[in-house]
């Protein structure tokens, strides 16, 4: 499915991260399970932008989810989580615009206050970009984004530090509800044929 | 767990199915502590969803299906049959057992619809549903009004749609969609052109879902037109672009190829493609101009896999139609060592 779930903007300075805005659109998920699904795509954009480099493109492909991260020099960072048919220069291009759009509204000195700056029709360019052909031609950055610039990983464990695994954070963390723990062990099992629960 | 209480969960379970028809999924709900499962009945509606705790899941289900083995009782095999197809839609024994119930009247057509939905809703790509609804639409469709077939038609095709949404390449849900177009569409234009419209939408938002290509390809071949096949060709060759490295794009382009220069076609009731063997030398130099001027356009900017995709290409071409497409000269970005050129590569 070509398909984006979640668009947010977060601020990197030292070993902090604070989330600053974002958008999702969770239609395709299960009703039972979006809850679950918001908690997620907000903990692993936080899992990933306090563990990425400043200035450098990633795509992280997790399961059947792929989240790709941009953070740039001056410490604002986007991700962007999307199905993996979603081509991955498309979804940096529009990590960028978002992050330009924010950088013209709000001044870097109140970055670093966190907390919640709304930016006005960001779910509708999530809504917009959800078609990546019509939403190519409006983009005029595409130009300057080479393809090559952008790191691959095959798994979201590459970005961990040594030691660290996904189910200890997500054991460990303080951001997810009972039931979204809960949901994480038992999501991986649905499809299978025959298995209760 | 006692009796009684697993009896009132499957009592639960059965008056809420009939109270609200138009029910639109069914899931199972961790439930983290024990403490919330004394005041509740775990199974609820949360606006038109179905929800079930999963704390009761396994117990009742052990009983549940023990029971359906044993009873006779049509009104409790009903209360069972439900709660054990719900959560295990894959076991035949319980869709045979409605079967029976169907045939006796005990339940009724839109009640088999609701079940069968319901369980694909929480695993879409189950085969013993689909036939089920195969077997149930068979007993039943023959009695209709045109209007009332069009109707349960229609829904049938949107159930498909949103199943394929669900799990990648769910072959089920393609399978059956084949199905009522073979079985309920005689002629019919107006919904094999919605079917195009429709399956061609899906194709663009899900661009490595090769079932559902197979399935807009047997739609193709159906209305057969040779515009129609070139028009599937340009859309294909933008798509390949847009989306580089989706290997089942290229499957789809190969049929495209085929199918415009006639070389498809479909069997009677059965979807088979025929590969003939009189190829107009006409028409395979048209078509290696056209493949050689898409992979020169392709190879312009792509990774490389996408690259290796377009050797494979080639290769194909060689080895199905006897032809040589590959480019002979790559494009001319000079700022890199020379491109080697795709040579075909004989295999066979």
């Amino acid at each position: 499915m070509v398909k984006l779930f979640h668009v947010a903007v977060l601020y990197k300075h030292g070993s902090q991260v604070s989330v600053l805005t974002g958008a999702s659109d969770l239609s395709s998920i299960g009703f039972f399970q979006r809850s679950s699904a918001a908690e997620f795509m907000r903990f692993t954009s936080n899992v990933v932008v306090e563990r990425c480099q400043l200035a450098t493109r990633t795509t992280i492909k997790e399961g059947e989810y792929m989240c790709h991260c941009y953070a740039r020099s001056d410490g604002l960072s986007g991700v962007l989580i999307s199905d993996h048919e979603y081509p991955n220069r498309v979804a940096h291009t529009f990590i960028s615009k978002v992050l330009d759009d924010f950088a013209a509204k709000y001044s870097p000195d109140t970055w670093s206050s966190g907390g919640n700056k709304p930016l006005a029709g960001l779910e509708a360019q999530l809504a917009k970009y959800q078609n990546p052909n019509q939403a190519d031609a409006m983009s005029k950055i595409q130009c300057d984004l080479d393809e090559t610039k952008i790191i691959l990983l095959n798994t979201i464990d590459a970005v961990l530090e040594r030691g660290e695994k996904l189910d200890d954070l997500v054991a460990k963390s303080d951001d997810l509800s009972a039931q979204s723990k809960m949901f994480y062990k038992t999501a991986k099992k649905t499809n299978q044929c025959c298995v209760l629960l | 767990m006692d009796a009684d209480l697993c009896q009132r969960i499957l009592s639960d379970l059965e008056s809420i199915l009939r109270k609200n028809p138009l029910l639109e999924s069914f899931d199972v709900i961790s439930s983290a502590d024990d403490q919330e499962r004394a005041n509740r009945s775990p199974v609820y509606v949360i606006e038109n969803h179905l929800g079930l705790d999963s704390w009761c899941l396994v117990p009742v289900y052990v009983a549940a299906h023990d029971e359906l083995l044993r009873t006779q009782d049509a009104q409790k095999l009903l209360q069972l049959s439900n709660f054990v197809l719900l959560i295990n839609p894959e076991l035949e024994a319980g869709w045979n057992c409605r079967k029976k119930l169907f045939l006796q009247k005990k339940c009724s057509f839109q009640q088999e619809l609701q079940l069968s939905h319901l369980a694909l809703s929480r695993k879409p790509k189950t085969a013993e549903a689909f036939f089920h609804r195969k077997w149930v639409l068979s007993q039943e469709m023959e009695n209709y009004t045109l209007e009332r077939r069009q109707a349960v038609l229609h829904s049938e095709l949107q159930l498909c749609e949103t199943m394929a949404g669900k799990y990648f390449s769910n072959y089920h849900a393609w399978d059956y969609r084949r199905h009522l177009l073979k079985e309920y569409v005689e002629g019919a234009p107006l919904i094999v052109e919605s079917e195009l419209q429709r399956s061609k939408d899906f194709l663009q938002s899900h661009v490595s879902d090769y079932s559902g290509m197979s399935y807009r390809q047997y739609v193709l071949l159906r209305v057969n037109s040779r515009p129609l096949f070139e028009s599937e060709l340009t859309f294909v060759s933008d798509l390949i672009h847009t989306f580089p490295g989706h290997e089942a794009l290229w499957s789809h382009r190969r049929f495209c190829v085929l199918a415009n220069i006639g070389l498809l076609k479909w069997a009677e009731k059965r979807q088979r493609l025929i590969l003939k063997e009189n190829k107009d030398p006409k028409r395979l130099e048209n078509v290696r101009e056209i493949e050689q001027s898409f992979l020169r356009k392709t190879l312009r900017d792509s990774g490389n896999w996408q690259t290796a995709l377009c050797e494979r290409h080639v290769r194909w071409a060689s080895a199905t139609l006897h032809i040589d497409i590959a480019p002979l000269q790559a494009n001319g970005s000079t700022d890199e060592q020379e491109r080697p050129i795709i040579e075909a590569n004989d295999s066979d």
